[in-house]
Formats: C-alpha cells, sequence, structure tokens
C-alpha cells in the first residue's frame, strides 16, 4: 500500500469517503483533508505539502477552478483531479485547459486509481525536469559570471569567422560593445596587417585542426590596436563534426612593447658596436703603420744610419693612436656608466669659465688644425656647485662638436650669470642643423648627419644632456641650416650647496673623457 | 673638368678624413719612393686633381664634405678619372653590396704595411726609394 496524502475540495463527506475508498481499492494507503472553503484549503495547503488534489468542480462556496487557481498562486505543480457531477464537456476542457491534469465523473470513479498513479509519475517527471532546468540555469549562470570576470577574452565563433558570443573583457579590449560586435567577422575587427594569418586560421580549423595559437592584433574604433596571443579551439557536436570555434583571447600589448623597447635597445647596441668598431679601427691604420715602418727602419740599420729624430717621430705618432683608442674606450665606458644609472655627481666649488678655459686649452691642437678661431667671452668668475669633471665634459664635447661641423669658421664660448643659473653658450657657424633634427640629436647614437661622415660615437650630447639633466639643469640648442648652431646650458646654482661633500664618485674617468669624438676629430683640411 | 695645362704627376692621391692617416700615408708612402698628394675629403680632391695626377688614388669611404662613395661616382662620370686606379680603404666591418658597386679594390682598415705596398706595385710597379 503506498501512502498518499490527499487534500479533497468536497462539501460531501461522503462523496469524500467514496474517493478514499477508490484509491485504497487502487492500491493506496491514502491520508486525507476534507476542505470546502479557499481559506480552509489555503491553510491546509500552507500547513502541509500534499501528494494530491482532488476536487468537486461545484461546491456551495468554492469551486474546481478557484481551488487550481490557489496552489498555481503558489506555485505549486501537485496533480489535480476533478471529480464531478456532470459539468458538461465544455467546462471539463476549459478545466483542462486551466492546468487541471484529469476529470472524472462521480458515478464512475474506477479510473481514478490509475490517473492518480500516472499523474504522480508525470509529476515526478515535472519535478526532475524544473529541476534539471533549474542546475542549468544556475550552471549558466555561474559559468557566466566566471566568463564575465576572468581576465582573458572568450569569443565563440561560427567555423567561418562570425562572431556569436563573447565576453566583458574582450569588449574591453576591444573597445566595442556586445551588441556591436556580435553579428561582425573576427576579420572585421582585425588589424589589416593581421587579416591574412586570420584567413589562414579559419582556413585550418575548417580543415579540422583543433587548437590553433596565433598572436595578432585587434583594432579598437579610435584607431588604435590592442596585440593578443589568441588559442582558438573547436567544439564538435554529438555526432563528432566541427560545430563552432572557441578563442581564449589574452591581451599581449604590453609584452609586445617591452619586446618592441628590447629590440630597439639591441639595435642601438648594435649600431653603437658597429661604430665603436669603425672608430677604434681607425687610430689602428697608423698605428700599425708606422710601427711596421718603424720596424724595417730598425732592420735597415743594420745596413744604412736612420736618424734618430726620424724614429721619435713615427713613435710619436704610434702614441698618439694609444693616446686617441685610450680616450674611446673611456667613452664607451662612460655611455655604459650613465646607461646603467651609475652616473653621481660629485659637487664641488667649480667656476664655469676656468672649466672653459682648461676644456680650451685641452682642444688647442685640435682647434689648430681645424683653423677655427676661438674666443671664450666671460666677464666674471660664474662660480656654483657642480661636478668638475661633468660640466668639463659637457664643454667638451660641445666645443668638440663646434669644431666637427663649424666649417673652420669662428667659434665663441660665452659664460656668464643668468638668474639663478650659470650658463653656457658655445657658438659655431658652421653647417648648422636642420629644425626637424634638432630635437633628435639628443638622443643617443643620433647624429644630425647622415652616415658615419663625422666619426665619433654619436653620444656626446646625449651624453652632455645626461650630466646635465642630473644637475636640475638644462640644454637646448638654436640653429639654422647654413649659419651655425648655438648650444645654450643652464646649470641652476642654488639647491646644489647642501649636497658639497657628499661622498659621491667621479662621474668621468677622463678629463672631457665623454666627447663624441675625443680622440678623432676630422678636420677641415690641411693645406 | 678644367684643368691646367700640365698636371703634375704623383704615384698616389690620399683622400682620407683622418688627419693622421693622412699623414703617416703619406710619410710611409714617401719613404718607400712613392710621390704623395693628399686631401681630405672629395670636394677637395676634386679641386686638387685639376693640378695633379695620380697613378692610383687610395680612398676613404666616411668623410664630411663629400665621402668616398660620392667622389667614386663623380670619377667614374669623368673620361679621364675614371682611368685611375682606385683603392678604397673602409673600416666598415662587414662588406655591404654597395661597396661592390663602387667597382674598386678594397682594402679592409686595418691593413699591414707590406699588404699596401704589394697592392701598390700591382699598379705602380716596383717603389724606387729615395736617394
Amino acid at each position: 500500500m503506498k501512502p498518499l496524502r490527499v487534500l479533497i475540495v468536497e462539501d460531501v463527506e461522503d462523496d469524500a469517503v467514496l474517493i478514499v475508498r477508490q484509491l485504497r481499492k487502487g492500491g493506496f494507503d491514502p491520508s486525507f483533508e476534507r476542505v470546502e472553503t479557499a481559506a480552509a484549503m489555503r491553510a491546509a495547503v500552507a500547513r502541509e505539502k500534499w501528494d494530491l488534489v482532488i476536487a468537486d468542480y461545484t461546491l456551495p462556496q468554492f469551486n474546481a477552478p478557484a481551488a487550481l487557481r490557489v496552489v498555481q498562486e503558489l506555485g505549486i505543480d501537485w496533480p489535480f483531479i476533478i471529480v464531478s457531477g456532470s459539468i458538461g464537456e465544455e467546462i471539463a476542457v476549459s478545466a483542462m485547459k486551466a492546468g487541471a491534469h484529469d476529470y472524472m465523473l462521480k458515478e464512475n470513479l474506477t479510473r481514478l486509481a490509475p490517473a492518480v498513479e500516472r499523474e504522480l509519475r508525470e509529476a515526478e517527471i515535472r519535478r526532475e525536469r524544473r529541476e534539471a532546468l533549474a542546475q542549468v540555469a544556475e550552471s549558466e549562470q555561474r559559468l557566466g559570471a566566471i566568463l564575465s570576470q576572468v581576465a582573458v577574452g572568450i569569443v565563440q565563433t561560427t567555423l567561418e569567422g562570425l562572431l556569436r558570443s563573447v565576453n566583458q573583457r574582450f569588449c574591453e579590449m576591444v573597445g566595442r560593445s556586445r551588441e556591436e560586435i556580435v553579428g561582425l567577422r573576427a576579420h572585421d575587427l582585425t588589424h589589416p596587417d593581421d587579416l591574412e594569418a586570420t584567413t589562414a586560421l579559419f582556413d585550418r580549423l575548417g580543415r579540422g585542426e583543433r587548437d590553433i595559437l596565433i598572436e595578432k592584433r585587434y583594432m579598437r574604433p579610435d584607431g588604435s590596436y590592442v596585440w593578443v596571443n589568441s588559442t582558438v579551439s573547436v567544439v564538435c557536436d554529438r555526432e563528432g563534426q566541427p560545430s563552432y570555434a572557441v578563442a581564449v583571447v589574452q591581451d599581449v600589448t604590453d609584452r609586445k612593447r617591452v619586446e618592441e623597447e628590447l629590440r630597439e635597445a639591441v639595435r642601438a647596441r648594435d649600431e653603437f658596436l658597429s661604430i665603436a668598431s669603425h672608430e677604434l679601427k681607425t687610430p689602428i691604420t697608423p698605428l700599425e703603420l708606422q710601427l711596421t715602418s718603424v720596424l724595417g727602419l730598425v732592420r735597415e740599420r743594420r745596413h744604412v744610419e736612420v736618424p734618430a729624430e726620424k724614429l721619435e717621430s713615427k713613435l710619436e705618432m704610434a702614441v698618439r693612436q694609444i693616446d686617441r683608442l685610450t680616450a674611446l674606450i673611456n667613452n664607451m665606458l662612460d655611455v655604459t656608466r650613465i646607461t646603467s644609472g651609475r652616473l653621481t655627481l660629485a659637487r664641488r666649488r667649480v667656476d664655469l669659465r676656468e672649466c672653459a678655459r682648461a676644456v680650451v686649452a685641452r682642444s688647442r691642437e685640435t682647434l689648430k688644425r681645424s683653423h677655427c678661431q676661438l674666443a671664450i667671452v666671460a666677464d666674471e668668475p660664474v662660480v656654483g656647485f657642480w661636478d668638475p669633471i661633468g660640466v668639463e665634459t659637457v664643454l667638451s664635447n660641445l666645443l668638440s662638436n663646434a669644431v666637427k661641423f663649424g666649417a673652420g669658421k669662428p667659434i665663441e664660448i660665452t659664460i656668464e650669470r643668468k638668474g639663478g643659473a650659470g650658463r653656457i653658450v658655445v657658438r659655431d657657424q658652421g653647417i648648422g642643423i636642420a629644425a626637424e633634427e634638432q630635437s633628435r640629436i639628443f638622443q643617443r647614437f643620433e647624429r644630425a648627419v647622415p652616415a658615419r661622415h663625422y666619426g665619433g660615437f654619436g653620444i656626446g650630447l646625449w651624453a652632455a644632456r645626461q650630466i646635465i639633466e642630473a644637475h636640475g639643469g638644462a640644454i637646448v640648442v638654436s640653429s639654422q641650416p647654413g649659419f651655425g648652431s648655438h648650444f645654450t646650458v643652464e646649470l641652476p646654482m642654488d639647491g646644489a650647496e647642501a649636497e658639497v661633500g657628499r661622498p659621491a664618485a667621479a662621474m668621468g674617468t677622463s678629463a672631457g673623457g665623454m666627447g663624441a669624438d675625443a680622440g678623432s676629430v676630422p678636420n677641415a683640411e690641411e693645406p | 673638368m678644367n684643368r691646367g695645362a700640365s698636371p703634375r704627376s704623383v704615384a698616389v692621391l690620399v683622400i682620407d678624413d683622418d688627419d693622421d692617416i693622412r699623414a703617416t700615408l703619406a710619410e710611409v708612402l714617401q719613404e718607400v719612393g712613392y710621390s704623395v698628394a693628399s686631401a681630405s675629403h672629395g670636394v677637395e680632391a676634386l679641386e686638387l686633381l685639376r693640378d695633379v695626377r695620380p697613378s692610383v688614388i687610395l680612398l676613404d669611404l666616411n668623410m664630411p664634405v663629400m665621402g668616398g662613395a660620392e667622389f667614386r661616382e663623380l670619377q667614374r662620370k669623368d673620361a679621364l678619372l675614371s682611368r685611375i686606379p682606385t683603392i678604397v680603404m673602409t673600416a666598415i666591418d662587414r662588406m655591404p653590396d654597395s661597396l661592390e658597386e663602387l667597382e674598386a679594390e678594397i682594402l679592409a682598415k686595418p691593413f699591414r704595411l707590406p699588404d699596401l705596398l704589394a697592392l701598390l706595385e700591382v699598379y705602380l710597379g716596383p717603389a724606387t726609394p729615395p736617394a
């Protein structure tokens, strides 16, 4: 005997007993409550969980459709069977349509037990389906939450590349709303240079490849683009046929930018090494020739007299090449030191006028060969707390550029006090610098002139700027091609005093050692 | 090119912007008996070539005002100058294709004195050391 809890909506006690008896006959062990008003029914429904409702169609204060509404309003899905006197087919049909599960006449209840059995089964099936749907809905919701939260873009496309659904992160990546994206082809969002790769990707998917990794760019509406790493997989249907594609899309723009910077750094280094090797070879040529020549002469001495002055001048020339090489190597070390952030200033009391005189004195030989007349305009000492080696390096680099590009014309160095700063102006009347090159010349390994026609590492102005900026100062250039350039440096005097006496390593190794061409100043010409 | 009536003959014209290289080459070549003229860039060399007729040109590539490649181009367009054998001296580490276009002998810097002399002898014959 199967236990059964029945709520009977019936005003006639005997009829209810009849129903119970019929159920018992059908193999159930029913317990029941009989209600005959809406209020009583609501109370019964609220109090207990019933397996089944059996309702008379018409009661003095209640009826079957109203009873049905009571359970429906509460969202309850119990089997609801109408057992009634004759009510006519039309009413019966409309009751069934309203949601009653079966209808039978009181006069013929033999169908009741089987109907109950069937309806309980169906109610069970309905309950299971409801639970399954609820589970699916819940897992979909959970999945949706995950998809919208993850830090990668997730895209579902057709095998032809039509975008079907995308998550929030993907929308953010490509800078468009979901509504804009869905319905487009992947190609529509792709950078023009990556269209071919995208077409190739879907061709491969079409040929049955499963997991494909590509790197590509998506365009944003503002014309910018995002570099992504996209892992595309094919999802198959139950028959194993490819059905659609899912791409997991990762924003790698930052990584790409770093890679690009690294490539650029490597390129700059290679360029530097190439220039350095060229520059280092130049002094070796006369060194080699002079020493070989001396060797030849010394061997000859066994047979002929060789004047000592001749040997002396050759060896002097050889030694000068070694000086040039040493200066070049120091330049390379200075670049390394500045680049690796080891630029520390050893500030002390420095007179710019004296610095300028010292640098000019050291450059006397170069100046003589260049035929440039040099004037220092300095009415008074300009004293501040700066790194003397740094300041001399700046002066030396500016002077050597003025000589190099000065076309043999006069050069003027002005030292003056300007507000709270010491000011250095180096003016030449040489080839000048085109406007578009003027911002570039302070970069490392850059120079305004094409190719390597002017020798040097192309770091002189860059190094000067690093040193000046470390002092809190600034350097600007003003130039007109064909009429020369003037470089203006300002080094603030104030605020530096506190730092005096700070135990800092001097930044330069060689005096004036950071010159772009400390050892190899190409001159204008010899008579 | 408008030249003087009787150009002075020299064995070698050195065109290089590096003072020390120019001076050293002049010195060592004169020591073995070659007469030498020198210029520090292409424009200066073209001027000099109005008065001086070298048997061989030793040409640097990277020079201000006018570099070796441009000089070579102008030289080859000139009927008389194009006949002067030219040796390009360069410290460029790799040999770019553009060097081939110069259609000249290439001598990589730094070079050994005997190698230079051997090369010059091909064009000039043995040098006659000064008395």
